[in-house]
């Protein structure tokens, strides 16, 4: 039976487990730590250095120092992400050929799964040193919210440090693994994972052994590093600014130092009530005058200026626990960042409950990377057996550049779902396809994931050809997509085109021309959404209404207004409740109709709702 | 019929899912059998290499092959339940043996393909009842369902035992199980059939009637009950509602549930010969799934040296007389020695299949090596009348001109 490692792949600092004697045990570095900083550099001599050495020598090298590139894996050069990101980072981000993020040091161009690798190389050598023998296959965590492209770039960085990939979990499922391990526990647990660069929550039942996700949400750019950003950019920069006039954003050494020491600050202060920044000779003046910063945080300056930051992953627990309709019994805190006393306490004011303090936030989620690596080495009944979710939306654009959903989020993976679309065009010959993941009925929303191309369809009337599409996903989170022509039973010729990175303007802009080019839903499937749609609106219309007459009950103007609204209103609730007639297109027709006139007067209602608050 | 008890609304309820969510039209497990009621397992299949406890084979072999059969809550063994926390323990429990991690790096040999096919479907299963609201309606539904089958069960075994006893004391006992009793009164037994057949007949037409009665009841509900002139239009669309799910399940050859569906929308629609033609090409397609299933079944049999192979190949045939099976039963019987069991069979193959000479030419060697000389020699003509130079047929006539001379 060959090992199986666990690496825990984090924004800020990474970590490798391995099951010893039935134990998950972590493996300490060459300096003994048991947590290696994500931190990979080029020297001016050209040798890279990582971890502990390249954090070391951030202050003297900072441009060609890359920490924290976990944010921009996956990423699109072009979207508001990397912008953030580049407005931070000493180093230089670049477009990449396919419109991906890359990193430049030295002259030299690094796609950011390269730069992971490096990170996972040292984590491999590290558990070698450990073991004594090679290691070739590895557990690799990644946020649960990450979508189809960062998987596959986390997968791509695996294979490129040599190691097999056998599985990549979810962090907030790992660390729920860890913590249930060994326990005859029957209860329903959440877990808050607020890391260095992302925040995950999930919501997990545990019994016999088997981890079941129930919800998975998240956001995949929340974490530490937004906090000592709060810090250094909301605070010490724009304060020492003041006082003396200069921007520190000019010097980037200056930068560094004050980012190593906003986030000491911010760690002293999960046990001290105020911590001092003390960094002489930040910069030098124009005139030759050497300036010193010397300031004081205290904990409630700290949380004042990151509340928010906190209010917004309490939010997304809020919706993940009111969509899964779950009692949580257990709330595990997973995370350096949870270790500040604000989120401690506001997560025990929002669950009501204390958090468990028998988990360690940074050991535990390599912890339960090594336990499934161990389950899924074989040999056995395995001791634990995960069964984790989707937790996006998986769909495609449709004729009218709506998103149409195939597989819904939550949905336990490894799962599959085909459907049949039919063709929007006259003759029309080809379709394109375009992959998304996200929750926004608005396609232009969501996050594409790549595209492809069918042709050699039989020219026919629209509607009349019919494709049938096959989505998977598999148990590490990662799509694959097939299409079926119904007719000829034959497997379609897809090109799939390299994920293109496109910004949402671009995907607008691509939506509108190949408009012609989609597919749309069968006119039954159609016309039960747009019904679907209409009582849903109705409902909306229903909870605004009263209000709205409260407001326009002495106004003649309104009065007119009302009463079309009314008959609209009429009308639709006929159409929606109407079975359905013969003519499908006429159905249709009259659908769309009433679904516009209502979303119209429902948006004009909204507007007036928002006037009369004023 | 599986919804006579159910209510109208958990009927309009479950018709918003594919195939009614699955509620198969018989529970597949008899009272006071085990899990796998009467099964047959491929003796083939449980000897194949594979890592495979016996157990999780059986449970492999069993699910892949009845899973349209099986409701979800046999499925996950279950009775109807809407408790959560057992459906949970059920599907977790069936997860620590099925699921694809569960069993990685294991040697599944023949079974990896239906552990897999298995495994998603149980999730498919889990998933709906899952939902609060679904998991309610199914379970008063498949409930009603079983009730209706046991009471089926219950009734046909009282007119079992009834048969009986009219044997012995007379054709009363018979008139009164039958629920006619009055109406038959101390008749014949072709009397007491016929009032049987006339009972079936009133209770036809109060299901109909009723299952009538709800649909409407349900579209009534939805707020648009129309005129009583909407009554038919309602008919024939809902006739055609079960008619494309029977399509449906039709394509996924999901026989059974596609014939449930085709009889309703006959039932609904008695005129439209598409419904019918469907209904028959469904029953035409069990017959021929069975009839592989039970020659591959003889088969293993045979493989293993079972005395009910020749049985089950007779059955086989039985179910689809499809004439290379014909033929190789012939074969099969020649090599036991029974050749004259496979006769009747390829008489009847013959006929069913006129044009196709090795049928014809099997049966001549067979009446020719009964030395049914007269019969050998009418077969060889037919064939040389479908085609006159074929060469076996002329062979075997020259011969057997030969060989009446000789005599």
């Amino acid at each position: 039976m060959e090992r199986i490692i666990g690496i825990d792949l984090g924004t800020t600092n990474s970590g490798v487990a391995i099951v010893e004697g039935g134990t998950p045990v972590m493996i300490p570095n060459k300096g003994g730590y048991k947590t290696t900083p994500s931190v990979v550099a080029i020297t001016d001599a050209g040798k890279r250095l990582v971890g502990h050495l390249a954090k070391r020598q951030a202050l003297t090298n900072p441009i060609h120092t890359v920490s924290a590139a976990k944010r921009l894996i996956g990423r699109d050069f072009a979207s508001k992400i990397t912008e953030a990101t580049r407005a931070v980072s000493p180093f230089a981000v670049v477009p990449g050929p396919v419109g991906d993020a890359r990193v430049e040091l030295h002259g030299r161009v690094y796609s950011i799964p390269e730069l992971s690798s490096m990170i996972l190389v040292e984590m491999k050598s590290v558990a070698e040193a450990y073991l004594g023998e090679s290691v070739r296959k590895a557990v690799i965590t990644v946020p649960a919210y990450f979508n189809d492209a960062q998987r596959q770039a986390t997968k791509e960085a695996g294979e490129l440090a040599g190691l097999e990939v056998v599985r990549m979990i979810n962090e907030p499922t790992a660390a729920a693994l860890a913590y249930g391990y060994g326990k005859d526990i029957n209860r329903t647990i959440a877990i808050y994972d607020l890391g260095g660069g992302t925040f995950d929550f999930s919501i997990l039942d545990v019994s016999q052994g088997v981890f079941e996700v129930l919800a998975t949400s998240g956001d995949t750019f929340l974490g530490g590093e937004d906090f000592d950003n709060r810090l250094l950019f909301q605070w010490l920069v724009l304060e020492f600014a003041q006082e003396h006039r200069v921007d520190l954003r000019q010097d980037r050494m200056a930068m560094q130092r004050l980012k190593d020491a906003a986030e000491k600050a911010k760690c002293e202060l999960s046990s001290a009530r105020s911590a001092e920044i003390n960094l002489p000779f930040i910069i030098s003046r124009a005139d030759g005058e050497t300036l010193h910063l010397q300031k004081i945080l205290t904990r409630a300056k700290l949380e004042e200026l990151t509340s928010d930051l906190v209010d917004r992953s309490l939010e997304i627990c809020d919706r993940a626990i009111r969509e899964s309709g779950a009692q949580v019994d257990e709330v595990i805190l997973v995370g350096g960042m949870t270790r500040m006393p604000l989120i401690q306490e506001r997560v025990r004011d929002f669950f009501k409950k204390a958090p468990r303090r028998d988990v360690h936030p940074d050991e535990v989620v390599a912890l339960g990377a090594a336990l499934q690596g161990m389950a899924l080495a074989g040999g056995g009944a395995p001791a634990v057996l995960l069964l984790d979710v989707t937790p996006m939306s998986l769909g495609i654009m449709i004729a009218n550049g709506e998103f149409s959903p195939l597989i819904p989020k939550n949905t336990t993976v490894p799962t599959s779902k085909t459907h049949i679309f039919t063709t929007v065009r006259d003759l029309q010959t080809s379709v394109r396809i375009l992959v998304l993941q996200g929750e926004s009925e608005d396609a232009t929303q969501n996050d594409l994931l790549g595209e492809f191309v069918l042709d050699g369809l039989r020219p026919a009337l629209r509607g009349e050809v019919e494709l049938e599409v096959t989505f998977q996903i598999s148990a590490d989170g990662i799509v694959s997509v097939s299409a079926r022509n119904v007719e000829t039973g034959e497997e379609q010729a897809i090109t799939v085109t390299a994920r293109s990175g496109l910004s949402q303007e671009e995907l607008r802009r691509m939506a509108e021309e190949n408009r012609e080019h989609l597919v749309d839903m069968r006119a039954q499937e159609r016309a039960a959404h747009l019904r679907q749609r209409v009582e849903r609106t109705l409902r909306s219309m229903d909870a605004v209404m009263p209000r709205v007459r409260t407001l326009l009950s002495n106004n003649e103007f309104a009065a007119d207004a009302l009463a079309k609204a009314e008959e609209v209103i009429e009308r639709a609730r006929a159409t929606a409740a109407a079975r359905p007639s013969a003519d499908l297109s006429a159905d249709l027709e009259l659908l769309e109709r009433d679904h516009k006139a209502l979303t119209r007067t429902l948006h004009m209602f909204h507007t007036v709702i928002e006037k009369m608050k004023r | 019929m599986w919804f006579d008890r159910a209510s109208a609304e958990d009927l309009s309820f479950l018709a918003q899912y594919e195939l009614w969510g699955g509620v198969p039209a018989e529970p597949l497990r008899l009272p006071g059998l085990g899990r796998y009621g009467r099964f047959q397992f491929d003796a083939r299949a449980l000897l194949s290499p594979s890592d495979l406890t016996v157990a999780d084979r059986k449970e492999v072999i069993f699910l892949s092959s009845y899973f349209h059969r099986l409701d979800h809550f046999e499925l996950l063994e279950l009775a109807p339940t809407v408790d959560l926390k057992e459906i949970k323990r059920a599907y977790f429990g069936l997860s620590r043996r099925l699921h694809p991690d569960a069993l990685r790096g294991r040697d599944l040999g023949v079974f990896a393909d239906a552990a897999a096919q298995v495994f998603e479907y149980a999730s498919y299963a889990y998933g709906l009842l899952c939902d609060a609201g679904f998991c309610a309606v199914y379970a008063r539904v498949v409930a009603a369902r079983d009730e209706a089958f046991r009471a089926r069960l219950e009734a046909e075994r009282a007119r079992a035992r009834a048969a009986g006893a009219a044997g012995a004391a007379g054709a009363a006992g018979a008139a009164s199980a039958a629920g006619a009793a009055g109406a038959a009164g101390a008749a014949e037994d072709p009397a007491a059939v016929a009032a049987r057949k006339e009972a079936l007949r009133a209770r036809l037409a109060q299901n109909q009637a009723r299952h009538q009665s709800a649909m409407a009841g349900a579209a009534g509900e939805a707020g648009a009950a129309g005129a009583a002139g909407a009554e038919p239009q309602d008919a024939a669309s809902q006739a055609r509602r079960f008619y494309q799910a029977g399509v449906i399940a039709e394509q996924r050859k999901q026989w059974a549930s596609a014939r449930g569906h085709f009889k309703v929308a006959t039932q609904l629609a008695p005129r439209a010969p598409e419904y019918a033609a469907a209904l028959e090409r469904v029953r035409g397609a069990m017959a021929q799934q069975e009839a592989a299933e039970v020659w591959a079944r003889a088969e293993a049999e045979e493989a293993v040296k079972g005395k009910r192979a020749a049985e089950l190949f007779e059955q086989s045939l039985t179910l689809e007389l499809d004439p290379k099976r014909a033929l190789s039963f012939a074969a099969k019987c020649a090599a036991w020695g029974e050749a004259a069991r496979a006769a009747p069979w390829l008489e009847r193959a013959a006929a069913a299949h006129p044009f196709n000479l090795d049928i014809r030419w099997a049966l001549a060697q067979q009446l020719e090596a009964r030395a049914l000389f007269e019969e050998a020699r009418r077969v060889c003509a037919e064939m040389l009348r479908l085609d006159p130079s074929e060469p076996r047929a002329l062979r075997l006539q020259k011969k057997l001109a030969g060989a009446s001379q000789e005599r």
